[in-house]
């Protein structure tokens, strides 16, 4: 079992592990339906506390997880991004995933992309994948700028889901993702 | 900086080792609470393995986020994973609980009172509580017999987010409180 998790800082933001504070901020966006819409719809609050314990156990049983995302000055929840794997995917996906109150700036591609860097450069693994709904086009421009390529479409749990492969990043971009 | 750290600790009974959770557990978890009647008490059985995975992730979590959360229970003598026990504490519970469960080819052989008895000795020295409480199902006769052996006492019937569930009060015996 890890006992740490690593935190890491971009430009705008912190990447950290997940702690109770966080919760009333993660259930209120799991409650909104417009915003779940592509993962399977709003949650209520008993099921949004187990996603804050599976976010926060899942590093603990795997050396990596999905972090919890702040603002570096506010240090205000702001959304995840990180690796997820439930046993149900052969590999870990790169996800992410930013509270509507904070969208539009590129918070999602600088998350994700600081996720990307340390997996495949500091953790030495190989890159990984992200599937995204395929009306989610905001979740598709992220991928295609963190310079994620398309595979072949698939279906995920009955659903057709688009397919990325993440890049190792180079030097130059990571400093474009950091 | 916060530290985002977790020790769980190992607590041994005479049988049995109450200790943090591996990625092996979720297969025998599964194969019990995959199963609809093996899972009447306790919320609905699960119908993929990710799903138990996820259920020992959120124990885990619990366990970084709270300082305390549901144990692993070990059999000594077999190594074999016995099904969990410990204090337990999500959203909306009223205060924290002392859980257990029991995976049907360790029943019958006092493991569940045995692990709750260490679970609640814990509770008392480690974590300071002075009191505690089991939600248990009106039907679950095997788990009330537990919590009878165990000392509780029935407080009352209370709904607890989206179920009904019978209270059972833990005290503390004085040696207990006194380290004893």
């Amino acid at each position: 079992m890890s006992e740490f998790v690593p935190v890491l800082e971009t430009t705008r933001l912190r990447l950290r592990g997940w702690q109770l504070d966080d919760f009333e901020l993660l259930a209120s966006f799991l409650a909104d339906d417009e915003a779940n819409r592509f993962r399977g719809g709003s949650v209520d609050r008993k099921t949004a506390f187990t996603t804050l314990e599976a976010f926060a156990g899942g590093w603990l049983l795997r050396d990596y997880g999905v972090f919890a995302v702040e603002t570096l000055e506010e240090e205000e929840l702001v959304g995840w991004a990180g690796l997820w794997h439930p046993v149900k995917l052969e590999e870990p996906e790169l996800c992410w995933s930013i509270f509507p109150a904070h969208a539009g700036q590129g918070l999602a591609p600088e998350a994700a992309g600081a996720a990307l860097v340390w997996w495949t450069q500091m953790e030495h693994q190989p890159a990984p994948f992200s599937m995204t709904h395929p009306d989610n086009k905001a979740s598709q421009r992220v991928a295609e700028k963190l310079g994620a390529e398309r595979g072949e479409d698939f279906l995920f749990e009955g659903r057709p889901s688009w397919f990325y492969r993440h890049k190792v990043p180079d030097e130059a971009h990571w400093e474009r993702l950091s | 900086m916060t530290d985002y750290s977790v020790t769980i600790p190992t607590i041994e009974t005479e049988r049995l080792i109450l200790r943090g959770w591996k990625e092996a557990d979720v297969d025998p978890y599964f194969e019990m609470y995959g199963d609809e009647h093996n899972a009447r008490f306790v919320g609905g059985h699960f119908t993929r393995r990710d799903q138990a995975w996820r259920r020992v992730a959120e124990y885990v979590g619990q366990w970084q986020m709270r300082g305390y959360a549901m144990f692993a229970v070990e059999e000594k003598a077999s190594g074999e994973f016995v099904d969990c026990c410990g204090p337990h504490f999500p959203d909306g519970w009223p205060e924290p609980e002392i859980g257990w469960g029991l995976r049907i080819s360790f029943q019958g052989k006092g493991y569940a009172t045995e692990a709750a008895m260490a679970s609640l000795i814990y509770a008392y020295t480690e974590l300071g509580l002075t009191t505690a409480m089991s939600l248990i199902d009106p039907l679950n006769t095997s788990s009330a017999m537990v919590a009878m052996r165990l000392g509780a006492k029935y407080e009352t019937n209370k709904e607890v987010t989206g179920f009904t569930a019978d209270v059972y009060r833990h005290r503390p015996s004085a040696d207990v409180l006194a380290g004893a």
